[in-house]
């Protein structure tokens, strides 16, 4: 338990101009000041004042970042703050209170719990102490996670960006980063217009990849063959047709022959007029050979009706075509 | 307490790697058979305090799959030598038995199972000969016919300069009624084979891919030609043969590929002396992927059409599979129209629409792959309980 704070603190006024906003040890958030900060520090002024250290040359900063930033985009000359004598507390007791006034107020995301994960471990002499100081700190970070936020912040910048915005999961992130930086460009790119969920980004990113090393190309020679721009340029689709017709697109190019398949089967699905309370689903993947029929109704009369229905389908040249599933249909 | 004998150079024959360290298990220390390895790899002994920390390193390494092909491990079998193929569900396996020797292969074939099957994978070699001895007797007492093979958990002739225990198992098998042994390879290391009184009761069989996969998949395989040479010079000292088609990789241009390697195979092997010929089509378990693509980045194998089948393995979009059998089926047919052709791990549907029946037809897979042994490998039907009614000319033989 570190104790450097109720002995060594002490409340000041300071000009910010005194700080040295460039040392970063102890910043685990990476945004700016919000307006809302802005606007209650110019209204109110500091109501909590940063904690410091001092240093030989003025102050560093180890919690309240977008607090000195705010006042020093306020002009204000004169703030509170509670300063730590210079080398009395441990630099991972710091850390640790940065953290936790980070943690504990509005939280940290994923990206920001990356580098806090990152910096206790570049202090602590055995990692397996991990899990027991970020706790203490208010994070809860088990060593699997500690080696998944790790290779978070060994990815490109692009992607860090996104899962600091929250526009790509840590799974899809780690997928993008397997690909070479133009292609993570063009992906990144492609995600940040069009907003598509997680899972299917994965989809996408799976994709693309995949027809990039099969044809031997980049992912944005890929699009461009696809097409993809059409789609991109269509004003007629909003955000959400766009999405679905780029899918459609790359997954007629990715399973050329299986999309064929299930073209036919659409198509002599339709052929056989199913009425309504009456479906017909494939086997997944069309692997085994075993159909299947989904009836429902709501009296005996309708599913007597439905079983006449279902004799005479039996002899239906569409649904034979169905069952035999030659491979020329590919 | 395990030994580590410090090499640094022991290039071996088939595979082009060099094992760096061979650990011994001190149970196996003063085995003849240990002793034996250690001659021939000219290597001086060191005590190595705890093996496991090794492993774990292998384990622990950037590359296990790599690291471990550096490393031979020299210790006893504590299970069954002898197991039964695990196969897999929803579809048809042909009941082979597993004699387990060893483990993981000098060789590198990206797509190979044996990567994430093991942990770590380690190349492995068991010495216990005289265990294994004793559970092979037993399985030689029974009166069912029993198909083994050691070419499942590793190549089987990869430690022949070695450590010869493919020829002491040719010898073990030979004149046996009940059981015939199946060495599988990627290698041509028959030489130390070649003169043995097998009796017919080893089958020496080659995994066939065509030369694009052996070229881009298969590192530090023999070529085909050299296989189909091998596989030649054991044909005329009369051992019957066998040949696989498995992984049959999808590629554009692939089934002419496929059905070239057949026409190749058959100027040079008499289909009479071909006891089977098995086809299966490239299959994973989906935490192979994530291998594959770290050692192979730019590998099209893992990005094929792939659908994820009721057994939890990925597999071929089943229409193309289709297609790549038939194409090789045909060229085979018209060549050797009387060999025995079978599938691993399909369904009844592949069966019937490239053979045009399905194994049930005919007793089922087993029966018909032991119809075929019992034919080549000259046993006495009489004698093996499955067929006490049957000749040689009344087992059951599917339609051509």
């Amino acid at each position: 338990m570190p104790n450097g704070l109720k002995a060594d603190a002490r409340e000041i006024r300071l000009d910010p101009a005194d700080v040295d906003a460039l040392d970063q040890r102890c910043r685990v958030s990476l945004s700016g000041p919000g307006p809302e900060l802005i606007e209650s520090i110019r209204g109110l002024g500091v109501i909590t004042p940063p904690l410091l250290e001092r240093t030989p040359a003025g102050f560093r900063i180890v919690c309240g970042f977008k607090r000195i930033q705010s006042c020093m985009q306020l002009n204000i000359n004169r703030v509170p703050a509670r300063v730590l004598a210079h080398g009395r507390v441990p630099e991972l007791d710091l850390l640790r209170f940065a953290i936790a006034d980070n943690a504990l107020k509005g939280g940290l995301n994923l990206m920001e719990e990356a580098i806090a994960t990152g910096k206790l471990m570049d202090l602590l002499d055995d990692e397996k102490d991990l899990p027991d100081v970020a706790a203490a700190a208010g994070l809860c970070i088990t060593a699997d996670l500690a080696r998944k936020y790790l290779r978070l912040q060994s990815l490109p910048e692009t992607i860090q960006r996104m899962v600091y915005h929250d526009t790509t999961s840590m799974k899809a992130a780690f997928e993008l980063g397997k690909l070479d930086k133009q292609d993570i460009d063009t992906i990144a790119n492609l995600i940040e217009t069009l907003r598509p969920t997680a899972s299917q980004q994965l989809e996408i990113i799976s994709h693309l990849k995949a027809l990039s090393v099969l044809r031997q190309s980049s992912v944005s020679e890929v699009l461009l063959h696809l097409p993809a721009t059409s789609i991109l340029e269509d004003e007629r689709l909003d955000r959400k047709a766009k999405i679905q017709h780029l899918r459609r697109k790359i997954r007629n190019a990715r399973y050329p022959h299986l999309t064929r398949f299930e073209t036919v089967f659409l198509e002599n699905r339709e052929k056989l007029g199913l009425p309504p309370g009456l479906f017909l689903m494939p086997p997944p993947g069309f692997e085994s050979p075993v159909y299947t029929f989904t009836l429902s109704f709501e009296s005996s009369g309708e599913l007597a009706q439905k079983a006449d229905y279902l004799r005479v389908l039996s002899n239906h040249p569409a649904l034979r075509d169905i069952l035999e599933r030659e491979v020329e249909d590919t | 307490m395990f030994c580590q004998i410090t090499r640094h150079s022991v290039t071996y024959l088939s595979g082009k790697l060099k094992i760096r360290k061979l650990y011994i298990d001190p149970q196996v220390a003063d085995y003849p058979e240990t002793d034996e390895i250690s001659t021939r790899m000219n290597a001086g002994l060191t005590v190595v305090a705890d093996p496991d920390e090794t492993l774990r390193d292998i384990r622990n390494s950037k590359n296990p799959e790599t690291e471990g092909k550096h490393c031979l491990f020299i210790t006893c079998n504590k299970g069954p030598f002898i197991r039964k193929c695990p196969g897999t569900s929803h579809y048809t396996c042909c009941d082979y038995h597993i004699l387990h020797v060893g483990a993981y292969c000098t060789m590198d074939c990206s797509y190979c199972i044996l990567q994430a099957y093991f942990h770590p994978p380690v190349l492995t070699l068991f010495v216990n000969f005289r265990e294994m001895t004793d559970q092979l007797e037993t399985l030689f007492s029974s009166g069912r016919l029993y198909r083994t093979g050691t070419g499942e958990f590793t190549d089987s002739l990869i430690w022949e300069p070695v450590y010869p225990l493919a020829s002491r198992l040719v010898t073990l098998f030979s004149g046996r009624n009940n059981a015939v042994l199946e060495l599988k390879t990627k290698t041509v290391a028959t030489q130390g084979l070649l003169g043995l009184d097998h009796r017919r009761n080893t089958i020496m069989s080659w995994s066939l891919n065509t030369e694009k996969a052996i070229r881009e998949q298969e590192r530090g395989t023999a070529s085909l030609d050299d296989r189909i040479s091998a596989a030649a010079g054991c044909q005329s000292r009369g051992y019957p043969l066998g040949f696989h088609f498995d992984p049959m990789i999808w590629y554009p241009g692939c089934e002419s590929d496929y059905a070239r390697i057949a026409r190749k195979l058959f100027r040079r092997i008499d289909p009479g002396s071909v006891v089977w010929i098995s086809m299966g089509s490239f299959r994973f378990m989906p935490r192979l992927q994530e291998i594959i693509e770290r050692r192979h980045p730019r590998s099209e194998i893992v990005h094929g059409e792939f659908i994820r089948g009721p057994d939890g393995k990925m597999r071929y979009f089943k229409p193309l599979r289709i297609r790549l059998y038939r194409a090789l089926v045909e060229a085979i047919r018209k060549l050797a129209p009387d060999v025995t052709l079978y599938f691993c791990m399909e369904d009844d549907e592949v069966w019937r629409k490239v053979l045009g029946y399905t194994p049930g037809q005919y007793g089922g897979l087993p029966s018909i792959l032991n119809a075929s042994t019992v034919r080549h490998c000259g046993l006495d039907p009489k004698r093996i309980s499955e067929f006490p009614r049957n000749t040689v000319d009344t087992l059951p033989v599917p339609p051509v």
